[in-house]
Protein backbone atom coordinates (compact mmCIF):
# COMPACT_ATOMS: atom_id res chain seq x y z
CA UNK A 1 0.00 0.00 0.00
CA UNK A 2 1.68 3.18 -1.18
CA UNK A 3 0.93 6.35 0.76
CA UNK A 4 2.80 9.63 1.05
CA UNK A 5 2.87 11.77 4.16
CA UNK A 6 3.85 15.40 4.60
CA UNK A 7 3.70 17.48 7.74
CA UNK A 8 2.16 20.92 7.42
CA UNK A 9 1.56 23.47 10.22
CA UNK A 10 -2.14 22.54 10.27
CA UNK A 11 -2.04 18.76 9.92
CA UNK A 12 -0.32 15.65 8.65
CA UNK A 13 -1.42 15.16 5.06
CA UNK A 14 -1.57 11.52 4.00
CA UNK A 15 -2.05 10.95 0.29
CA UNK A 16 -3.10 7.51 -0.88
CA UNK A 17 -1.17 6.78 -4.06
CA UNK A 18 -3.01 3.58 -4.97
CA UNK A 19 -6.10 3.59 -7.21
CA UNK A 20 -7.85 0.98 -5.05
CA UNK A 21 -8.48 0.75 -1.34
CA UNK A 22 -10.06 -2.67 -1.06
CA UNK A 23 -10.02 -5.84 1.04
CA UNK A 24 -6.52 -6.68 -0.17
CA UNK A 25 -5.11 -3.30 0.92
CA UNK A 26 -7.29 -2.45 3.92
CA UNK A 27 -5.24 -4.12 6.68
CA UNK A 28 -1.93 -2.67 5.48
CA UNK A 29 -3.52 0.77 5.12
CA UNK A 30 -5.03 0.60 8.59
CA UNK A 31 -1.72 -0.48 10.12
CA UNK A 32 0.18 2.41 8.48
CA UNK A 33 -2.33 5.04 9.58
CA UNK A 34 -2.53 3.63 13.08
CA UNK A 35 1.26 4.01 13.41
CA UNK A 36 1.04 7.71 12.56
CA UNK A 37 -1.83 8.27 14.98
CA UNK A 38 -0.13 6.37 17.78
CA UNK A 39 3.06 8.39 17.22
CA UNK A 40 1.13 11.55 18.10
CA UNK A 41 -0.49 12.84 14.91
CA UNK A 42 -4.03 13.78 15.82
CA UNK A 43 -4.83 16.16 12.97
CA UNK A 44 -4.81 14.28 9.70
CA UNK A 45 -5.98 15.15 6.19
CA UNK A 46 -6.54 12.02 4.13
CA UNK A 47 -6.19 12.89 0.45
CA UNK A 48 -8.14 10.38 -1.65
CA UNK A 49 -7.91 12.20 -4.98
CA UNK A 50 -5.98 9.35 -6.64
CA UNK A 51 -8.31 6.65 -5.33
CA UNK A 52 -10.77 5.40 -7.93
CA UNK A 53 -12.29 2.51 -5.98
CA UNK A 54 -13.04 1.87 -2.31
CA UNK A 55 -14.99 -1.15 -1.09
CA UNK A 56 -16.55 -1.65 2.34
CA UNK A 57 -13.28 -3.07 3.74
CA UNK A 58 -11.46 0.11 2.72
CA UNK A 59 -14.24 2.23 4.17
CA UNK A 60 -14.09 0.21 7.39
CA UNK A 61 -10.36 0.97 7.66
CA UNK A 62 -11.03 4.72 7.33
CA UNK A 63 -13.79 4.54 9.96
CA UNK A 64 -11.50 2.69 12.36
CA UNK A 65 -8.93 5.48 11.97
CA UNK A 66 -11.54 8.08 12.88
CA UNK A 67 -12.39 6.08 15.99
CA UNK A 68 -8.71 5.77 16.89
CA UNK A 69 -8.15 9.52 16.59
CA UNK A 70 -11.24 10.24 18.67
CA UNK A 71 -13.19 13.46 19.09
CA UNK A 72 -10.14 15.27 20.46
CA UNK A 73 -8.44 14.99 17.08
CA UNK A 74 -9.39 15.51 13.45
CA UNK A 75 -9.47 13.16 10.51
CA UNK A 76 -10.82 14.95 7.46
CA UNK A 77 -11.03 13.74 3.87
CA UNK A 78 -10.36 15.56 0.64
CA UNK A 79 -10.43 14.89 -3.10
CA UNK A 80 -13.12 12.24 -2.88
CA UNK A 81 -14.35 11.47 -6.41
CA UNK A 82 -18.07 11.37 -7.16
CA UNK A 83 -18.22 7.56 -7.55
CA UNK A 84 -16.35 7.00 -4.27
CA UNK A 85 -18.56 9.61 -2.60
CA UNK A 86 -21.53 7.42 -3.57
CA UNK A 87 -20.16 4.68 -1.28
CA UNK A 88 -20.09 7.16 1.63
CA UNK A 89 -23.68 8.09 0.82
CA UNK A 90 -24.85 4.48 0.42
CA UNK A 91 -23.50 3.68 3.89
CA UNK A 92 -24.46 7.09 5.36
CA UNK A 93 -20.82 7.70 6.28
CA UNK A 94 -21.10 11.05 4.49
CA UNK A 95 -22.84 12.18 7.72
CA UNK A 96 -19.82 11.22 9.79
CA UNK A 97 -16.79 12.55 7.93
CA UNK A 98 -15.82 16.13 7.17
CA UNK A 99 -14.98 16.23 3.46
CA UNK A 100 -13.41 18.97 1.37
CA UNK A 101 -12.91 19.31 -2.39
CA UNK A 102 -9.19 19.96 -2.15
CA UNK A 103 -6.24 19.59 0.21
CA UNK A 104 -6.01 23.37 0.37
CA UNK A 105 -9.64 23.61 1.55
CA UNK A 106 -9.12 20.87 4.12
CA UNK A 107 -6.03 22.53 5.58
CA UNK A 108 -7.77 25.90 5.67
CA UNK A 109 -10.61 24.37 7.68
CA UNK A 110 -8.17 22.93 10.22
CA UNK A 111 -6.15 26.16 10.57
CA UNK B 1 -33.35 -15.32 -23.49
CA UNK B 2 -30.09 -13.50 -22.78
CA UNK B 3 -28.19 -11.45 -25.31
CA UNK B 4 -24.66 -12.41 -24.33
CA UNK B 5 -22.78 -13.94 -21.45
CA UNK B 6 -19.31 -14.44 -20.11
CA UNK B 7 -18.07 -16.56 -17.22
CA UNK B 8 -15.04 -15.59 -15.19
CA UNK B 9 -13.35 -17.56 -12.45
CA UNK B 10 -10.76 -16.76 -9.80
CA UNK B 11 -9.10 -18.53 -6.92
CA UNK B 12 -10.38 -17.49 -3.49
CA UNK B 13 -7.82 -14.80 -2.62
CA UNK B 14 -8.51 -11.11 -2.05
CA UNK B 15 -5.67 -10.18 -4.40
CA UNK B 16 -7.67 -11.72 -7.27
CA UNK B 17 -10.86 -9.74 -6.63
CA UNK B 18 -9.49 -6.74 -8.55
CA UNK B 19 -9.57 -8.87 -11.72
CA UNK B 20 -13.30 -9.40 -11.33
CA UNK B 21 -13.89 -5.77 -10.39
CA UNK B 22 -12.05 -4.45 -13.43
CA UNK B 23 -13.82 -6.91 -15.73
CA UNK B 24 -17.27 -5.99 -14.43
CA UNK B 25 -16.43 -2.30 -14.74
CA UNK B 26 -15.51 -2.79 -18.41
CA UNK B 27 -18.51 -5.00 -19.14
CA UNK B 28 -20.85 -2.37 -17.71
CA UNK B 29 -19.71 0.03 -20.40
CA UNK B 30 -21.93 -2.03 -22.72
CA UNK B 31 -24.95 -0.64 -20.89
CA UNK B 32 -24.33 3.10 -21.02
CA UNK B 33 -24.21 3.35 -17.25
CA UNK B 34 -23.01 6.57 -15.65
CA UNK B 35 -19.64 6.59 -13.88
CA UNK B 36 -21.43 6.31 -10.53
CA UNK B 37 -23.67 3.43 -11.68
CA UNK B 38 -20.66 1.59 -13.09
CA UNK B 39 -18.73 2.07 -9.85
CA UNK B 40 -21.69 0.80 -7.83
CA UNK B 41 -22.10 -2.27 -10.06
CA UNK B 42 -18.41 -3.06 -9.59
CA UNK B 43 -18.75 -2.40 -5.86
CA UNK B 44 -21.66 -4.85 -5.50
CA UNK B 45 -19.83 -7.64 -7.27
CA UNK B 46 -16.64 -7.00 -5.30
CA UNK B 47 -18.67 -7.10 -2.05
CA UNK B 48 -20.31 -10.37 -3.10
CA UNK B 49 -16.97 -11.95 -4.02
CA UNK B 50 -15.32 -10.69 -0.80
CA UNK B 51 -18.21 -12.16 1.22
CA UNK B 52 -17.86 -15.51 -0.51
CA UNK B 53 -14.11 -15.63 0.19
CA UNK B 54 -14.55 -14.56 3.80
CA UNK B 55 -17.68 -16.49 4.77
CA UNK B 56 -18.22 -19.35 2.32
CA UNK B 57 -14.53 -20.28 2.23
CA UNK B 58 -13.51 -18.91 5.67
CA UNK B 59 -10.79 -16.84 4.01
CA UNK B 60 -9.03 -19.96 2.76
CA UNK B 61 -7.15 -19.95 -0.52
CA UNK B 62 -7.37 -22.66 -3.14
CA UNK B 63 -11.11 -22.61 -3.81
CA UNK B 64 -12.79 -21.48 -6.98
CA UNK B 65 -15.27 -18.64 -7.41
CA UNK B 66 -17.22 -18.35 -10.62
CA UNK B 67 -18.81 -15.11 -11.79
CA UNK B 68 -21.33 -15.24 -14.64
CA UNK B 69 -22.22 -11.98 -16.36
CA UNK B 70 -25.36 -12.06 -18.49
CA UNK B 71 -26.44 -9.15 -20.63
CA UNK B 72 -30.11 -9.11 -21.59
CA UNK B 73 -31.88 -6.49 -23.69
CA UNK B 74 -33.46 -4.99 -20.55
CA UNK B 75 -31.15 -5.95 -17.66
CA UNK B 76 -27.80 -7.24 -16.47
CA UNK B 77 -27.62 -10.29 -14.25
CA UNK B 78 -24.48 -11.33 -12.39
CA UNK B 79 -24.20 -14.66 -10.59
CA UNK B 80 -21.50 -15.10 -7.94
CA UNK B 81 -21.07 -18.83 -7.37
CA UNK B 82 -19.14 -20.72 -4.70
CA UNK B 83 -19.09 -24.25 -3.34
CA UNK B 84 -18.35 -23.34 0.27
CA UNK B 85 -20.53 -22.89 3.35
CA UNK B 86 -24.13 -21.94 2.75
CA UNK B 87 -25.03 -18.40 3.80
CA UNK B 88 -27.38 -18.52 6.75
CA UNK B 89 -30.88 -17.19 6.10
CA UNK B 90 -30.71 -15.09 9.26
CA UNK B 91 -27.51 -13.44 8.04
CA UNK B 92 -29.29 -12.63 4.78
CA UNK B 93 -32.12 -11.02 6.72
CA UNK B 94 -29.94 -9.27 9.30
CA UNK B 95 -27.64 -7.71 6.72
CA UNK B 96 -30.58 -6.59 4.65
CA UNK B 97 -30.47 -3.28 6.49
CA UNK B 98 -27.57 -0.91 7.03
CA UNK B 99 -25.88 -1.08 10.43
CA UNK B 100 -27.34 1.57 12.69
CA UNK B 101 -25.19 4.21 14.37
CA UNK B 102 -25.21 7.62 16.00
CA UNK B 103 -23.00 9.98 14.00
CA UNK B 104 -22.09 11.82 17.22
CA UNK B 105 -20.98 8.65 19.00
CA UNK B 106 -17.74 7.36 17.51
CA UNK B 107 -17.99 4.05 19.37
CA UNK B 108 -21.26 3.29 17.60
CA UNK B 109 -19.78 3.59 14.11
CA UNK B 110 -19.72 0.32 12.20
CA UNK B 111 -16.49 -0.83 10.54
CA UNK B 112 -18.18 -3.38 8.29
CA UNK B 113 -21.38 -5.30 7.69
CA UNK B 114 -22.42 -3.09 4.77
CA UNK B 115 -21.98 -5.57 1.91
CA UNK B 116 -25.46 -7.01 1.49
CA UNK B 117 -27.18 -3.74 2.36
CA UNK B 118 -25.18 -1.99 -0.37
CA UNK B 119 -26.17 -4.69 -2.86
CA UNK B 120 -29.83 -4.32 -1.95
CA UNK B 121 -29.72 -0.55 -2.34
CA UNK B 122 -27.96 -0.57 -5.69
CA UNK B 123 -29.49 -3.60 -7.37
CA UNK B 124 -33.12 -4.12 -8.38
CA UNK B 125 -33.00 -7.70 -7.14
CA UNK B 126 -30.68 -9.77 -4.95
CA UNK B 127 -31.40 -13.48 -4.58
CA UNK B 128 -29.50 -16.41 -3.09
CA UNK B 129 -30.01 -20.10 -3.61
CA UNK B 130 -28.11 -23.35 -3.27
CA UNK B 131 -28.35 -26.18 -5.77
CA UNK B 132 -26.25 -29.35 -5.95
CA UNK B 133 -23.64 -27.94 -3.58
CA UNK B 134 -23.28 -24.66 -5.44
CA UNK B 135 -24.30 -21.39 -3.76
CA UNK B 136 -25.42 -18.69 -6.16
CA UNK B 137 -25.91 -15.03 -5.26
CA UNK B 138 -27.68 -13.33 -8.16
CA UNK B 139 -27.54 -9.57 -8.67
CA UNK B 140 -29.95 -8.03 -11.17
CA UNK B 141 -29.91 -4.48 -12.49
CA UNK B 142 -32.62 -3.44 -14.91
CA UNK B 143 -32.04 -0.76 -17.49
CA UNK B 144 -33.82 2.54 -17.21
CA UNK B 145 -34.60 4.93 -20.03
CA UNK B 146 -31.15 6.44 -19.39
CA UNK B 147 -29.24 3.27 -20.10
CA UNK B 148 -29.64 0.23 -22.31
CA UNK B 149 -27.55 -2.51 -23.83
CA UNK B 150 -25.35 -1.12 -26.57
CA UNK B 151 -22.18 -2.07 -28.39
CA UNK B 152 -20.91 -5.16 -30.11
CA UNK B 153 -22.46 -8.11 -28.34
CA UNK B 154 -20.40 -10.66 -30.25
CA UNK B 155 -17.42 -9.70 -28.14
CA UNK B 156 -19.17 -11.14 -25.10
CA UNK B 157 -20.12 -14.55 -26.40
CA UNK B 158 -17.37 -16.30 -24.51
CA UNK B 159 -19.03 -18.62 -22.04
Amino acid sequence: MQVEAKQTPEALVITVMEPRLDAKEAIDFKTKLAEWIKSGHHAIVLNLAAVRFIDSSGLGAIVSMLKLIGREGDLVLCGVTDPVMSLFKLTRMDRVFQMFPSEHDALAALA
Amino acid sequence: MHVSSITLSIESEFKNVVLIGKAINSLCSLADFSAIDTYQMELCVVEAVNNAIEHAYDGQQGHVLEIRFLLYHNKITIDVCDTGKVMHQQLLLRENALPTFDAQDLHSLPEGGWGLAIMRQVMDEVTYHTCNGKNVLTLTKRFTSDNSATGDHHALSAS
